[in-house]
């Protein structure tokens, strides 16, 4: 087992004035106010994933999907329950969010490795992976500012799949680029499984959960409404919104 | 704590990333980026020396040099507190999207301003020797100087950016903190200013008597007074513990707050 998640809360304090100041917090505190309050993101979630599966995490907006990921990659910590990593975890929430625009592609690639903890020399090993997976190596040497949206996505899709996590967490887009670029990325998905990998993937895009995952997880309002066969889980999904 | 440091050095390819990063939009790939960096000390040699010796007649000889021995350090200082204080709230989508240490972003911006500070102390050399300061066995001290006023810096910094995260006006404070703490180190005038009476309490300041040290060694080639710097040495080691520690303490809590 990769993942056990046991009776997961998590709760946020939310702070009227955001950020907050000393200035703020001393006026709150001398007129006896609150100024947050407490909400709770994640109520009681248990569950599991398995070596080589894909799991879907599917629900509405401000379900807690992305908490659920952040809490699994250490980010976050838990309020009470308990979380069990085995294994290496890479994240990626807003794909490509922390490029460098004045860095070329190829000194983004060292300096994002860097932040998944990999050495300079790891990240060179996986460079050709990178490279031929992305189709950019034309562009390499170029500052990421020239790059256009869709570049830059590839490029940092590439280097999610290719960081050779256990445990890969993806929010929102599991495929990106132009039609061919999408497919590949859905054959990469399925190779990473087959390889033994535990994939764990955000999307509203239900048909690409269904065609990559075997299981799903539905979450609503910070609990776990269905979690079975993706199928079902989507259909629970869309009874719910229907109504 | 030890654990934590050790944890740092596996990041050091992370550091290096960030150091790199930090120099190219310093110097945006300009060698007259260097030049730049000691523009904002050297106007401020200017303009001590001519208010110290044209309007207020400052009793000490070669006055712009003692100036240049004393304001890099404190520039180091400085500067190091006032970019590292914003750091992790301007690298927040690395803090939200990936576990790591945290204090790499920090470490990272006072290693930037410390490398430039080492610049600057050997830009300084030859003007040294230029003003028949010769080569002295006191430079062996500098070390001990540079490595107190760096952990001190270190600690300050890296608390400094943690709590910015929760108190965005910590900035101001800051400021103003650093602008009346500049009056607090002999940067502008020599030890010799503060009444001996008062003068124990004063160097119990690790910034006062570093900064001190940079003079007596640099400006005129004495040893500094080892007593003192034992006692900056001890405070500074125990101010980055305590101040990594707190570090610590509330670091896991930052990524919900950006």
């Amino acid at each position: 087992m990769r993942v056990r998640i046991e009776n997961l809360n998590k709760k946020f304090r939310v702070f009227h004035e955001s950020p907050l100041t000393f200035q703020r917090a001393a006026y709150n505190l001398l007129r006896g106010k609150r100024g947050y309050q407490d909400i709770w993101a994640l109520k009681d979630v248990s569950f599991c994933l398995n070596k080589q599966e894909a799991v879907g995490l599917i629900g509405p907006n401000a379900s807690g999907k992305t908490t659920l990921l952040r809490i699994i990659a250490s980010i976050y910590a838990p309020t009470s329950g308990s979380v069990h990593v085995n294994g290496r975890v890479a994240a990626f929430f807003e794909l490509g969010s922390g490029f460098i625009m004045e860095f070329t592609g190829i000194e983004n690639l060292y300096l994002y490795g860097a932040v998944f903890g990999l050495s300079r020399r790891q990240v060179k090993e996986r460079i050709p992976d990178i490279i031929g997976f992305s189709e950019l190596n034309n562009f390499l040497d170029i500052p990421l500012r020239q790059y256009s949206f869709g570049m830059r996505m590839r490029l940092a899709f590439s280097l999610a799949v290719n960081i050779d996590p256990d445990i890969l967490l993806i929010d929102e887009t599991l495929a990106v680029g132009d039609l061919a670029f999408r497919e590949k990325c859905f054959r990469k998905i399925e190779e990473l499984k087959a390889k033994g990998k535990t994939l764990f993937l955000v999307s509203q895009h239900l048909d690409e959960i269904e065609r990559l995952c075997e299981r799903a997880i539905l979450l609503d309002k910070g609990e776990i409404k269905a979690i079975g066969p993706a199928k079902d889980a989507i259909r629970e999904y869309k009874i719910t919104m229907g109504k | 704590m030890v654990q934590e440091i050790k944890n740092l050095f596996k990041f050091r390819e992370l550091i290096l990333a960030l150091l790199i990063r930090g120099f190219k939009a310093k110097y945006k790939n300009s060698f007259l980026g260097i030049f730049w960096s000691l523009l904002n000390p050297l106007l401020n040699v200017l303009i001590f020396t001519f208010i110290f010796t044209v309007i207020i007649k400052i009793n000490i000889k070669s006055y712009p040099l003692y100036l240049l021995c004393t304001i890099f350090p404190w520039n180091f200082f400085n500067s190091a507190l006032i970019n590292s204080i914003v750091s992790i709230v301007e690298d927040d989508h690395f803090v939200k999207n990936t576990f790591f240490p945290y204090e790499v972003i920090p470490l990272a911006v006072v290693i930037t301003n410390f490398i430039n500070f080492l610049i600057d102390l050997l830009i300084l050399i030859p003007v040294l020797l230029l003003f028949g300061r010769g080569i002295s066995i006191v430079w062996f001290y500098i070390p001990l100087l540079i490595f107190i006023g760096f952990i001190l810096t270190c600690g300050l910094s890296i608390l400094a950016a943690g709590i910015y995260v929760t108190f965005r006006d910590l900035n101001f404070i800051l400021n103003f903190s650093l602008r009346l703490f500049f009056y607090f180190v002999p940067v502008i005038y020599t030890l010799d200013f503060i009444p001996q009476k008062l003068r124990s309490i004063y160097l119990c300041n690790p910034l006062a008597a570093v900064i001190d040290g940079f003079a007596k060694v640099l400006f005129y080639g004495r040893a500094p007074d080892l007593k003192w710097l034992g006692l900056a040495t001890l405070e500074s080691i125990i101010i980055f513990t305590l101040c990594f520690y707190a570090f610590q303490k509330i670091k896991k809590a930052l990524p919900e707050q950006l």
